[in-house]
């Protein structure tokens, strides 16, 4: 009884749309019509999705955009957590500062990004140029470019979550083990690589899942800096399946493909769980 | 049972009742014979109150209209409105495309009957290009309620600090591009452009895509297909002439705002693109003649001695003047339970008083203007109380004539892929990735492949 208000919730807003999701990626629907003009169209749409260019493209710009992103972003926030943890002053302001991308809104945080990116004279560019890199990159505006600006944003985006977690990690280890190793005459680096990562082991692995079931739901920097542009080397694929469905009123494609995003972020899921249960 | 027990099974029942409220069939709260007309738009509530003012005193007693604010002009707005199961009369809407989609469908009621059943004629009313476009096998489903008309805007105060003289109607494309260059100055940061223009359909939803204007002054309506709608025909020469004059704009002679910047500093938004222009940031603006409403002191602070004039579009070889317009429909869904109201309502909104629906928006009407006195009045309107334009300058050059071309692509076969692959191509053409030809080629190959795929 206590769980029903979030069982209504549950059912009314996410298991019959996720259902009724799988209904229409077998259907061909202008949804400005009722529902009795929907026609049933078999394994078409997911059929469409092989040959679909753009759609492999998106695929392969969003697991770019994760085996890119994650290592990256839980790496840093490692370094950063640790150097918060134990070695500078004014702790609670400096997570405050790594947090707060996390917080803001995207689509204001992206609109920045955008001037920063400017090839012309944003001051990325122009600090490059100081260095004395006489050809910097277009970053958004090059295909070669444009899908690593998008990297950059999602990772200084994440990466005060991840220290927020680093953080309550580090919490649990020990400072006997930092002490008996101060003893036994070992370095930094040495306790960072024998004590600090083994005893991170679950906190990384819960960070590593995390960060590649959001990482492929990257889409609001590709919505308000590329539009998946130039061309489409910044494509990915819930900006994809955005455009097909609320641009392009393919209905039932945009389920289509949402459901081979479920299965991408399923599998992840099912890692995680099989993983988890291993080790307990 | 426990006051928690009690209060989760209130709550859940509340949570239930008010989410299954909206399911119920409306119900029309008429007084005695009084006809509700629901008229769905995106215009906000208080620049509606005159015109539902005036048609309810107008029409009291037999019809009343209510009107039903959505959020926007997105294709998934209207058409998640349309499958609502609320009483629709009259739906708005911004892409020929869509309207065509829903056409296909079903959605929507033909209304050349209504125009014969009232001796109308669409083209007489509507002009040629717009009645072309909006001719779909044979009916109509739809009326423009504004045609929006592509003029240059430009910045007086910096034509005169560089002493060029203004642009008159009636001008070339080599007159822009000297003037454009002749106006741009300085660098970086500084940097002054001769002109902004969304040369890339940077808009989002596809934007303005002006880099085909030439080819469309050339080659009219439906620029993208050829004569029997089986293939595109990217291949003409006009798209080759179009394409490389705005190229060179952007990439040679640097005189018009970059691909880079448009985006960055959302210059698809017309307020921030207003703004850009009486703020000098570049000296000319192509854009529909709604442009000027971002004058209006609603939109922010108009600085002192801002002078905004307007000039007809230029063409490849000056005189005639031969520019680009669209239009903002209104249609009757097909489920529609009273369609000769809302036809009474269509007529009121689009034709006898367009000034308090399009004028109040600073938009030309859906219908051509074709007495002196119904321009005087009409472009009154659109330009009263714009401080910073040069009202006399508008007007004189409203009065000119010339002959329009619909933008308006109510083409089904190949449509979203088409208008996807201009996006596409010409982000990479004018951020430097793609040359014209190649472009050109890519969006033929594509193009018809689209075309061919969708007419299987």
């Amino acid at each position: 009884m206590f769980i029903s208000l979030n069982l209504i919730g549950y059912f009314l807003f996410k298991l019959i749309p996720i259902l009724l999701a799988g209904v229409l990626s077998f259907s061909e629907w202008n949804i400005a019509t009722d529902i009795s003009s929907l026609k049933f169209a078999g394994f078409d749409n997911f059929i469409k999705m092989f040959s679909d260019n753009v759609f492999r493209i998106s695929v392969k710009n969003t697991l770019i955009y994760t085996v890119i992103m994650v290592p990256v972003a839980i790496f840093l926030s490692l370094i950063f957590a640790v150097i918060l943890d134990k070695y500078v002053f004014g702790k609670g302001l400096l997570r405050l500062a790594f947090y707060l991308p996390n917080i803001s809104s995207m689509v204001a945080v992206s609109i920045v990004w955008m001037i920063l990116f400017l090839p012309s004279y944003g001051p990325i560019n122009n600090f490059l140029r100081t260095l004395g890199v006489d050809n910097p990159p277009k970053w958004l505006n090059g295909t070669a470019t444009s899908l690593i600006s998008i990297v950059i944003v999602g990772v200084w985006q994440r990466i005060g979550y991840n220290i927020i977690i680093v953080l309550a990690g580090l919490q649990g280890i020990s400072t006997s083990l930092y002490e008996a190793a101060e003893i036994d005459g070992a370095n930094v680096v040495q306790k960072f690589r024998y004590i600090t990562i083994p005893g991170l082991n679950n906190t990384l692995f819960f960070l590593t899942i995390m960060s590649i079931i959001n990482s492929f739901q990257v889409f609001t920097p590709v919505k308000v800096m590329t539009q998946g542009g130039p061309g489409t080397s910044s494509s990915v694929l819930v900006y994809y399946i955005y455009k097909s469905a609320f641009m392009n009123n393919e209905i039932g494609y945009a389920s289509a493909m949402a459901w081979a995003l479920f299965a991408l972020v399923f599998a992840a899921s099912a890692v995680r769980m099989i993983v988890s249960k291993k080790k307990d | 049972m426990s006051f928690k027990r009690v209060t989760s099974m209130l709550l859940a029942g509340a949570m239930i009742i008010t989410m299954t409220a909206g399911l119920g069939e409306t119900v029309q709260a008429s007084e005695g014979n009084v006809q509700q007309i629901h008229f769905y738009a995106w215009t906000n509530e208080e620049n509606m109150v005159p015109l539902v003012g005036a048609f309810n005193e107008d029409y009291a007693g037999q019809y009343e209209l209510v009107y039903e604010k959505i959020a926007n002009a997105d294709t998934m707005t209207i058409n998640t409105a349309l499958s609502s199961g609320e009483d629709i009369d009259i739906m708005s809407q911004a892409s020929a495309g869509d309207l065509r989609d829903r056409v296909d469908d079903g959605v929507y009621l033909g209304l050349k009957q209504f125009f014969d059943k009232d001796g109308m004629d669409y083209a007489e009313m509507m002009g040629d290009s717009v009645e072309e476009t909006m001719n779909i096998n044979g009916d109509y489903y739809a009326i423009p309620y504004n045609n929006n008309i592509n003029m240059v805007f430009f910045n007086k105060k910096m034509f005169d600090e560089a002493g060029i003289d203004y642009p008159q109607s009636g001008w070339t494309w080599d007159d822009f591009r000297d003037t454009a260059m002749a106006l741009t100055t300085g660098e970086g940061a500084n940097k002054v452009y001769g002109a902004m223009i969304d040369v890339a359909g940077t808009g989002g939803g596809g934007g303005d895509n002006y880099w085909d204007l030439i080819a469309r002054q050339k080659l009219g309506a439906f620029v993208y297909y050829n004569d029997d709608f089986t293939a595109t025909q990217f291949e003409l020469p006009e798209f080759k002439t179009s394409l490389e004059y705005f190229y060179n704009l952007a990439m040679e002679d640097k005189c018009i705002v970059p691909y880079d910047e448009y985006m960055a500093l959302q210059y698809s938004n017309d307020t921030t693109a207003m703004a850009g222009l009486y703020n000098g940031k570049y000296a000319m603006w192509i854009a529909p003649v709604y442009g000027c409403l971002y004058l209006k002191s609603s939109y922010g602070e108009i600085p002192e001695g801002t002078d905004i004039g307007l000039v007809d579009m230029p063409t490849l070889e000056g005189g005639e003047t031969v520019t680009t317009c669209y239009t903002s429909t209104v249609s009757i869904p097909a489920n529609c339970k009273n369609p000769e109201a809302a036809w009474e309502a269509i007529k009121y909104i689009c034709f006898e008083r367009a000034d308090l629906f399009a004028g109040v928006k600073a938009m030309n009407p859906g219908y051509l203007l074709k007495t002196d006195e119904e321009k005087e009045e009409f472009y009154n309107i659109i330009f009263d109380e714009k401080p910073g334009l040069d009202k006399d300058m508008a007007m004189n050059t409203m009065f000119l004539d010339r002959t329009l071309v619909s933008k308006d692509c109510t083409v089904s076969a190949g449509q979203t892929k088409i208008t996807d692959l201009v996006n596409e191509t010409m982000s990479l053409v004018f951020t430097g990735e793609m040359g014209v030809e190649e472009a050109l080629e890519k969006l033929k190959t594509d193009g018809d492949a689209a075309i061919a795929a969708e007419l299987e």
